[in-house]
């Protein structure tokens, strides 16, 4: 508390820095599953890298993090290394999982206070509360910040954990990656409101829309969410407008889809706008610096020994 | 206090001796809290938590909206970040309602997440028939926590082994779906004061010992088939009771060893015959003593129907003392 | 490709032993032609085949044991040996269809309704599978159908009679080979159906199959030959071939228990519990060999045992591994260390020994008396006969007979004819005890017991009451050669009424014996010995001369019979012998 913060300036390059660095590690995993194909589902967050990084970026260190499932964005904005990333994707007894958790990933980092991902959407939001109750209960001043798509918004589970979690005034936060898009349903097809933040006041809390390719502007409304939970005022619905870049999965050709799809064009491209108050020469080695660092992840990741058979039986029981 | 004194048996209820370990665990650990619906200012519908807000405060003993997914989901949670929640269901039928909690958040996060986390989670489930609670509030569902793996499963049948194992069950790293028999919470029974009367699981109970037929029984069951084995006795069949008390961990060579010395098995259950925990401790046995087996493994289980609310017709559909009699004099005659 | 079966060779044998091949693979077969030998605890026969081709496999090697009802050989018709065919269809002619093919675990395709696709032609041969007429005995080539005992669209389960059929040596139930539902009788009753033909259909929903047109190529049907009738709703349990339904009803116990013991009967295999087969593996128990006492008749872990501690090392003994066997089973074991726990007597362990395995006679025959010393109360009652007079008679009767070019009688026949001739006055010892009731037989079958040498066997002579003694004395000497020559059929050991026993053939000098269950008696006849004898002159005066004394003595239960009653029936005997008249019992 004492210790200075860091500028704004400061702030700024950090949060460069790392959407600029799962830029390049989502390009990389792309180019991997299109040359070698990929033994499961890798859901793309292309162009969604700013919202996730400018929120966690408020968080912090000791705060818990449940993510969601498009992208590493989150993982590596809370300080997990590339590396392990990259491993349970590949399937590498080098993962955070030590292997078990290739194609839709289950990283965790039990000291980064990065919490997991349930395979089924929405777990997430019960679950969250319930840490936030453990942390009312312990009295340790850590606040849960749980991402969610606008999809599994549609849960009944965010109906019971906002609900109690309101009642309780529990230290959580949500932040709703509203990308247009539950897999082929539109949400404007799904959603008798035009926010998911609009749901917020049925529960006493405070919902807010922000633009979510302004990685900066996320943050801010991040931390004062996060502010107001520490505070024991509770919970807060964050939804940040965003674009659905990619299929639902690499390699889904989305059929279903009506707008235009965007292939690499990135409207409001978060990397543009975050770089846009960067001098070029800085920027520019901060790009070299990002790849160099992904590639030499990636390839250590492939170098890692595939997880064997004697995986299968760790970990079930304590 | 001495050592004598401490293990000095009380008869108190079934219920009483849940109550006691709740308590005394909360006592000694103070991340050990409670959630659950009317388990507060009511004391529990069946009364199993009365006297405990009082004593830890709301924070500790937390009523909770008609919301099953946030009570197990939110003591996943919990647990995760450092607490050891104790959850109460209050039918165990309704662990279908918070079903992906259980069977996935509490049954797997720490199996895919590579060992990080562990999941001190502990389920209480008021299980089975107790009389016009009909076909959702009364269903014995044991055999569903098997199948999935990553759960621990305890189905005590005495207040001593209630009490016993609900206190290793809060002290287990593990997820634990605690099936408490709803038709044994007024039976009393002898219980260790002791503040470490710990019930370890995967530890069956030989409750008769008899040499001609075993009999395997858990929960309600456990009873009948002593009064079974009482009316047996004078028509020369002595059968062995043996109550496995934990489901998961399974007490397989327990079972096994009184099989070898028998040479036949009965299992009796309340769930319904079809795919119950009889026909996999069938199974093991076939597996591991086919060559000590008398007669085929015999199976004395509930119907394979949704119950009845009516009392009777409830009672006509899950094993009775005689249908457990007739049950072993057939499988005698083979 | 036809198997030819083993064949039910009596109405209580469930089983036969190969005793020798007389046709090799390769060698050409006729109907009817003799292929092997088989051995049964009642009777050596032949087995004679039941289709006419080439002999393409021997399903049992000598000394292996076939159950009743299973392939003993395949048969390649000439058709197929000349141009193997693939999937045939319903064979057309009288050859046997494949009467032993498991059930299909496939439900059949014409039993789905909504399937517009016709179903493909092999999967409705398949379907169907027929119950022939099986051979009821060596010399029976027909039977009568006397009543259906399954009706069209009843299931029916492998080892279920379906109906009765009646021949001129006996009536039985005919059992189906086929598990399904009864689609057809091919046979009303009181119609007469031939050995080896279809007497049923048996197909996996009860509908029949279309019988392919003739000249109709394999693998076309029409669609509209599909039978459209919804399968039949079965009342029982599952009909195999057919989905398996939900099933909410409550368990019941004993009929659980009846279904369990079925098996025993179904799959006609010696049944034991795992831990009796585990205890005869250990102990070198064969458990053919044991009489099982538990529910179904199956062997318990204490009958095993029991049959262990039966004091005679050469049963208890392992069988010698059958097939080629260049070691002689008989291999003295002089050294008291090699024994090893074989199941010798406790102290027996130092004394050479053979295992000699014992027959199939042997074991069936020790099981046969040690039941009637259990069951029966047996005594016995004696009486000296006088065959003076009888002498006399029998010497005149041969002197007749020889001067005709026929064979001299023994005093067998006589015997008999008199045992005979006594026990129509004394019916309740021609009968059977059933605790509840005593069944006095219309006729007496009389068993003489033979020593033949494979063992004792005991023929019957059916109807000897009404007989004279030359044509029993006949139907002996015929009984008894058949028996060397191996060639009696089934029907010559069943229904006995009444046993003599006649160990005086080899010089016995009392005859008490074992009663031939189910009979109430049986008379035994030693050796005849010239006696001093006190005598009744013409002058009413008592003297002593030398005379030919027969000690009859008649074996009794106890149960059904009373010891004065035997007795008096015995008396009745001696009286007939001893006043013999030539013109008697002619």
């Amino acid at each position: 508390m004492n210790s200075p913060g860091p500028t704004a300036e400061q702030v700024q390059l950090e949060v460069y820095r790392k959407v600029v660095t799962i830029r390049f590690a989502e390009l990389r995993i792309r180019e991997h599953v299109e040359k070698e194909g990929f033994g499961g589902f890798w859901h793309p967050g292309i162009g969604q890298e700013g919202l996730q990084v400018g929120a966690v970026s408020a968080m912090q260190p000791d705060d818990y993090l449940y993510y969601a499932h498009r992208g590493l964005g989150y993982a590596f904005a809370k300080g997990m290394e590339l590396e392990p990333l990259f491993g349970d994707l590949l399937g590498r007894r080098t993962g955070s999982t030590g292997g078990k958790g290739g194609g839709t990933v289950h990283f965790a980092d039990a000291s980064r206070h990065v919490m997991g991902q349930g395979g089924t959407l929405g777990s997430s939001f019960v679950m969250g509360a319930g840490t936030a109750a453990a942390s009312q209960l312990l009295g340790d001043g850590r606040v849960t910040v749980v991402f969610f798509g606008d999809g599994a918004s549609g849960r009944g589970t965010w109906h019971e954990a906002a609900l109690q979690a309101s009642v309780w005034k529990l230290p959580v936060v949500w932040i709703c990656e509203n990308n247009g898009w539950a897999l082929s349903a539109r949400f404007t097809e799904q959603s008798p409101t035009e926010h998911v933040a609009d749901r917020a006041p049925a529960y006493g809390i405070p919902g807010v829309v922000v633009d979510g390719q302004d990685a900066m502007a996320v943050r801010e409304v991040t931390l004062e969410a996060i502010e107001r939970a520490r505070r024991g005022e509770g919970p807060t619905l964050i939804e940040a407008k965003t674009l659905r870049i990619r299929g639902h999965y690499e390699g889904d050709r989305q059929p279903y889809r009506d707008d235009p799809v965007l292939g690499d064009e990135i409207p409001n491209d978060p990397v543009h706008r975050l770089g846009e108050g960067i001098a070029d020469d800085v920027r520019r080695g901060i790009d070299a610096e990002a790849r160099a660092l992904v590639d030499r992840a990636f390839d250590a990741a492939l170098a890692a020994p595939r997880a064997d058979d004697s995986v299968i039986f760790e970990d079930v029981w304590a | 206090m001495s050592a004598a004194a401490a293990t000095t048996d009380r008869v108190i209820g079934y219920s009483r001796a849940i109550n006691e370990a709740l308590a005394e665990e909360m006592r000694r650990d103070e991340r050990v809290w409670m959630m659950g619906q009317d388990i507060g200012r009511l004391g529990g519908v069946f009364g199993l938590t009365r006297g405990l807000l009082d004593e830890f405060g709301p924070m500790r003993v937390r009523d909770t909206a008609i919301n099953e997914t946030f009570i197990v989901g939110g003591a996943a949670g919990a647990a995760l970040a450092g607490t050891i929640p104790v959850v109460e269901l209050q039918f165990a039928d309704f662990l279908f309602t918070a079903a992906d909690e259980i069977f996935h958040k509490l049954a797997k996060w720490r199996y895919m997440h590579g060992g990080q986390f562990t999941m001190p989670v502990v389920v209480r489930l008021p299980t089975g028939v107790v009389g016009g609670a009909g076909a959702e509030h009364s269903q014995s569902l044991e055999t569903i926590a098997m199948h999935v793996a990553g759960l621990k499963v305890a189905v005590p049948a005495t207040p001593s082994d209630a009490k016993g194992l609900l206190k290793a069950a809060i002290r287990d790293p593990d997820p634990v779906l605690f099936f408490e028999h709803k038709g044994l919470y007024r039976v009393k029974g002898p219980v260790p004061e002791s503040d470490e009367h710990v019930v370890p699981f995967g530890s069956a109970r030989i409750a008769r010992p008899g040499s001609d037929l075993t009999v395997v029984a858990t929960g309600l069951m456990v009873d009948r088939a002593l009064a079974a084995a009482e009316q047996l006795a004078p028509q020369g069949i002595d059968v062995e009771v043996i109550d496995p008390r934990t489901l998961v961990p399974l007490d397989i060579d327990t079972i096994v060893s009184s099989v070898e010395r028998t040479h036949r098995l009965m299992v009796v259950h309340e769930a319904s015959r079809t795919a119950g925990f009889g026909a996999e401790i069938a199974a093991q046995v076939h597996e591991r003593a086919f060559f000590a087996l008398d007669a085929p493994v015999w199976r004395v289980c509930g119907t394979d129907t949704p119950l009845p609310q009516d009392p009777d017709l409830e009672q006509a559909c899950i094993p009775s003392t005689d249908e457990i009699v007739t049950a072993a004099l057939a499988l005698a005659a083979i | 490709m036809a198997h030819v079966l083993m064949p039910r060779l009596g109405v209580s044998v469930t089983e036969g032993t190969v005793s020798s091949w007389l046709k090799q693979v390769g060698d050409p077969v006729e109907v009817g032609e003799p292929i092997c030998e088989v051995a049964t605890d009642k009777v050596d026969t032949e087995i004679e085949s039941t289709v006419a081709g080439v002999l393409a496999e021997q399903l049992y090697a000598v000394d292996e044991v076939v159950q009743v009802g299973e392939p003993l050989a395949t048969v390649t018709t000439a058709d197929e040996s000349s141009a193997p065919a693939p999937a045939e269809p319903a064979p057309a002619g009288p050859a046997p269809v494949e009467p032993e093919q498991p059930p299909s675990i496939v439900p059949d395709p014409a039993s789905f309704g909504d399937d517009p696709e016709p179903p493909p032609a092999p999967a409705v041969a398949d379907a169907a599978h027929a119950v022939l007429m099986p051979r009821l005995g060596v010399s029976v080539t027909e039977g009568t159908v006397s009543s259906w005992l399954k009706q069209v669209g009843d299931p029916v389960e492998v080892g279920e009679p379906i109906c009765e059929v009646a021949t001129d040596k006996v009536d039985t139930e005919i059992e189906s080979t086929v598990a399904g539902v009864l689609a057809e009788q091919r046979y009303a009753e009181g119609e007469v159906v031939q050995v080896g033909e279809p007497l049923a259909v048996v197909t996996a929903d009860g509908a029949l199959p279309a019988a392919p047109p003739a000249a109709a190529p394999a693998g076309s049907r029409s669609a509209a030959a599909v039978p459209t009738r919804p399968a039949p709703a079965p009342a029982g349990p599952t009909v195999p071939g057919q989905p398996a339904r939900v099933d909410p009803s409550r368990f019941d116990h004993h009929a659980a228990v009846q279904r369990a013991l079925e098996t025993i009967v179904r799959t006609a295999r010696p049944a034991a519990s795992p831990a009796a087969r585990h205890l005869a593996a250990t102990l070198g128990v064969d458990l053919a060999s044991v009489g099982g006492t538990g529910g179904g008749g199956h062997v318990t872990r204490d009958d095993v045992r029991r049959h262990a501690e039966q004091p005679a090392p050469a049963a208890a003994a392992p069988m010698p591994p059958r097939g080629p066997a260049p070691v002689p089973a008989s291999t003295p074991s002089p050294e008291p260390g090699t024994t090893g726990p074989d199941g010798l007597p406790v102290g027996y362990e130092d004394v050479p020994y053979d295992a000699v395995p014992t027959s199939r006679i042997r074991r069936v025959t020790a099981e046969h008396m040690s039941r009637s010393r259990r069951t029966a109360a047996h005594m016995t009652t004696e009486v000296d006969v006088d065959l003076g007079l009888l002498t006399e008679v029998r010497a005149r009767l041969n002197t007749q007979r020889v001067a005709q070019g026929r064979a001299k009688l023994s005093f067998l026949p006589f015997v008999a004819r008199a045992a005979c001739a006594a026990l129509l006055d004394h019916p309740d010892l021609n009968a059977t005890f059933e605790t509840e009731r005593l069944l006095r037989w219309g006729e007496v079958n009389l068993g003489i017991a033979v020593d033949t040498p494979r063992g004792l066997m005991v023929p019957v002579l059916r109807g000897a009451e009404r007989m004279t003694v030359e044509s029993l004395g006949e139907g002996i000497a015929d009984l008894a050669g058949r028996l060397r020559d191996g060639k009696p059929g089934p029907d010559d050991f069943r229904a006995g009424t009444f046993t003599i026993s006649n160990p005086g053939s080899v010089g016995a000098v009392s005859a008490p014996a074992i009663i031939n269950q189910p009979q109430v008696a049986i008379l035994g006849m030693p050796t005849i010995q010239r006696r001093p004898w006190v005598v009744t002159m013409a002058d009413g005066q008592e003297s002593i001369a030398i005379r030919p004394i027969l000690r009859l003595a008649l074996t009794f239960d106890h149960r059904a019979v009373d010891g004065a009653d035997a007795t008096r029936c015995l008396v009745d005997i001696r009286r007939r012998l001893e006043a013999w008249g030539v013109d008697e019992y002619r």
